[in-house]
């Protein structure tokens, strides 16, 4: 029986294998050069300010209370729903030009003999910062909505700015204190 | 009498894979994998005429020549990354590194407990020693292949079959190898018969990709390679860092 367990086990974990590498190859294949330069170049990446007009809408809580104000309560939820769809497509967009943008970075950086792994390696922390901001960014949309998580954006970059402002006050005091030490151990003991 | 059948099987995909090569001048390009497959049969023929004329040197000869397979295995990890890194002087500089990071973690892991544990070496079990030394092969070629994937490096057939039927082969070593140490003598008795087919699944898939010559595709339009290096970095990175305060800008209320 256990005999029989175990071909079971393993004959599951090849066609496991099989099935996770036909996928793979598939999708490759797929995201060969879009556009032949193998740059994608064509990523509008200088940020459109009408682009961010519009999105800085979608997070604004004023049509959300206009609707709640002058709308039954189902129609309200309906929009807000709506607007939570309409959030998470934008940042799946803008994660989906980043993701395009190191896929180019990689391209062109393979052939280059000046490629120094170090910066690369600071390069993946980056972008893997950039994942984890908009995960997380995408977590707070879904379970919040655009304009609680606006909020919840807000708030925290104000927190974020307010500790950088202490750290800044204490930090000079700091270096005060060394160099009052540095000179202390520097003078003659009489 | 089914692990015979296996054995046979195996020997004779074995002896088609290196007509083939033959045939189509493959050991030009993959000397080291064809190099790794004749020891592989001839060992496979030696060890089959030992099993039935001398029973009793089996075990023996089984684990002498196993870990002069596992060094040759090495030696096919190391032509993986020259073959497909040969064209790419950026990506074959990152793997450098990234595989001798690799190499010095898991050696010094083995060494460590080899410390710790003053029987271990020439090892408690020769099955514990060479565990230890197919997780070292298993750790770079998931290294070399993490590589590839991110640096979308085109690999061909012929390489990418060498890749995925030597990275099969490894994978079910050590689960083997691993799950034996726990589970004993009713996993061993399957295993018997789960290897030889794990064995022959990477046979066949090695006749499929390797059976004529494939070239390494080459890119169609190789992208700013006189850039610098340093303005392509620059620039990249001052975009996700912009793209990153510009969500939260827009975010902002």
């Amino acid at each position: 029986m256990s005999v029989l367990a175990y071909l079971l086990l393993a004959f599951l974990t090849i066609v496991n294998i099989f099935l996770f590498l036909s996928r793979r190859g598939r999708r490759r294949d797929s995201n060969q050069d879009g556009d032949g330069t193998g740059l994608g170049m064509s990523i509008p990446f200088g940020w459109d300010p009408l682009d961010s007009e519009l999105s800085a809408r979608i997070f604004d809580p004023e049509d959300a209370d206009f609707v709640a104000n002058e709308t039954s309560r189902p129609n309200a939820r309906q929009f807000r729903q709506e607007r939570t769809v309409l959030a998470l497509d934008w940042l799946r967009a803008i994660r989906y030009h980043v993701n395009q943008l190191i896929r180019a970075h990689l391209r062109a950086a393979r052939g280059n003999a000046g490629l120094k792994p170090a910066d690369e390696i600071r390069l993946g922390f980056e972008f893997l910062l950039f994942q984890l901001t908009s995960g997380i960014l995408y977590l707070v949309i879904w379970a919040c909505g655009p304009p609680r998580a606006a909020k919840l954006v807000g708030y925290s970059l104000e927190l974020a700015g307010q500790l950088r402002k202490v750290t800044e006050d204490v930090l000079p005091a700091g270096r005060q204190v060394a160099v009052e030490l540095m000179n202390n151990k520097q003078e003659p003991r009489g | 009498m089914l692990s015979s059948l296996f054995w046979v099987t195996g020997l004779v995909l074995e002896s088609v894979l290196l007509v083939r090569a033959l045939l189509g001048n493959l050991l030009k390009y993959y000397s080291l994998f064809y190099l790794y497959l004749i020891s592989v049969l001839l060992r496979s023929a030696s060890l089959f005429a030992i099993y039935h004329l001398w029973p009793n040197f089996y075990s023996p000869a089984y684990w002498f020549t196993q870990f002069l397979n596992v060094l040759l295995g090495c030696a096919l990890v190391w032509e993986v990354y020259k073959v497909a890194l040969a064209r790419y002087l950026g990506a074959a500089r990152m793997a450098r590194n990234v595989l001798a990071f690799l190499f010095i973690l898991a050696i010094t892991r083995i060494f460590v407990k080899a410390w710790n544990s003053p029987n271990w070496i020439p090892g408690r079990t020769t099955l514990e020693t060479e565990r230890d030394l197919r997780i070292v092969q298993l750790a770079l070629l998931i290294g070399l292949v993490s590589l590839f994937a991110s640096y979308a490096i085109p690999l061909g057939r012929n390489l990418k079959g060498i890749i995925y039927g030597y990275g099969l082969f490894i994978a079910t070593s050590v689960a083997h190898l691993t799950l034996r140490d726990y589970l004993g003598d009713s996993f061993q008795r399957a295993w018997q018969y789960i290897q030889p087919i794990c064995y022959l699944v990477v046979l066949v898939m090695w006749c499929a990709t390797l059976w004529s010559y494939a070239p390494i595709p080459q890119p169609t339009n190789e992208p700013r390679l006189e850039a610098d290096y340093e303005s392509l970095l620059a620039t990249t990175k001052s975009k996700v860092q912009s793209a990153r305060s510009y969500l939260l800008r827009a975010m902002r209320p």
